[in-house]
């Protein structure tokens, strides 16, 4: 009976675990989308970004950086770090492309850190799409 | 992490299907779902550690959920018949009487010269000798001959020997084990008296046991 009580308490702790884990990176994804969309999305055409986006971006960009900080380490105890890798490649590349003048690449990259993002959100989602 | 939880438990349930649909023969001593912890367990183990962009908790966490989930259900199906015969399955008679029963076997997809292979194999060399075969849960063959076929027993023969029961061992590699020493309600004088008789000392003997019917066997180190 002490083992089924176990058991059923390790049953609990792991459903709590999990739901627990999926609220924590949606809602951590959920806020660094927002914050990676808050960048400013410059057209292909448009070379001479002003001063004023490059304070936005910086903004942004550290807000992004803090928070990706605080969260990775935890992060990586729970989805793979493939994907967390991915997101910091990206986010690396943003930073680069921003400040190298790179319109395209860093729309490019500004993008990709979102579409990571996004696909690190729903894959944590309590979803048929997550199950399959 | 969701994904991992929810693909545990329908690769456990999936399997357990999987297995009972491939029948008793495939499995061996292990019960269905005993069979289908220890593949699930041990590919889940392997993986974090052969692949270090796993993290850990990958293969913590569903092992708990298969050890939890196991455990619920074998309780549960020491409570619910049905469960149990879900879970497991029944034995099926396949010889009744010492009639062969072709349905049986057929629903066990099951040969004639299979069930003839499994009676040789404990020393059976013909159907006649078969009073009840059955196919337990775990896969194997439990086989009754009929009566003028079985062996004479001390009760058929009337007699009654001496019960001897288990052996105890009491130095096991020079080293006297007080705990059996205790049990056998024998003390260290009566220990040194068999000693004393065979002429030796216990650090030279490698095994001396005493059975309930007070016979003791003892193998000194030198003579194996």
């Amino acid at each position: 009976m002490k083992i089924l009580i176990l058991a059923i308490a390790i049953l609990v702790l792991v459903t709590g675990v999990v739901i627990w884990e999926s609220r924590y990176v949606t809602v951590t994804a959920a806020s660094l989308i927002r914050t990676a969309e808050q960048m400013p999305s410059p057209s292909v055409s448009d070379t001479d970004h002003a001063s004023q986006d490059f304070d936005t971006f910086q903004r942004a960009y550290t807000e992004f950086r803090k928070t990706w900080d605080d969260t990775v380490r935890i992060l990586c105890l729970f989805v793979g770090h493939t994907e967390t890798e991915r997101i910091e490649a990206a986010l690396e590349e943003t930073g680069v492309r921003y400040l190298s003048d790179d319109i395209p690449g860093y729309r490019s990259a500004r993008n990709k850190l979102i579409a990571e993002l996004q696909k690190l959100r729903d894959l944590e989602k309590f979803s048929f799409d997550s199950f399959t | 992490m969701v994904t991992l939880y929810f693909r545990t438990v329908f690769i456990y349930i999936f399997l357990i299907i999987t297995m009972r649909l491939m029948g008793k023969r495939q499995l061996g001593d292990l019960q269905v779902s005993e069979l289908i912890i220890t593949f699930m367990l041990s590919e889940l183990a392997a993986t974090p550690i052969s692949n270090r962009e796993i993290p850990i908790l990958y293969a913590l966490l569903p092992i708990l959920l298969l050890l939890s989930i196991e455990v619920i259900v074998s309780f549960a199906s020491t409570r619910c018949n049905t469960l149990k015969k879900l879970l497991n399955g029944s034995p099926a008679i396949l010889v009744n009487k010492g009639k062969l029963s072709r349905r049986a076997l057929s629903d066990n997809r099951m040969e004639v010269d299979e069930l003839l292979s499994e009676l040789r194999q404990k020393g059976f060399a013909s159907l006649d000798e078969v009073d009840y075969a059955i196919l337990e849960e775990n896969g194997r063959l439990s086989v009754f001959p009929v009566p003028k076929y079985a062996p004479v027993t001390c009760g058929d023969m009337q007699l009654s020997p001496t019960r001897k029961g288990i052996a105890h061992p009491l130095i096991v590699d020079g080293k006297i084990i007080e705990r059996e020493l205790d049990r056998c309600r024998k003390d260290k004088a009566w220990l040194e008296k068999q000693l004393q008789k065979r002429k030796t000392q216990p650090e030279k003997v490698f095994l001396l046991t005493l059975d309930d019917a007070g016979g003791v066997v003892c193998l000194l180190r030198e003579d194996i």
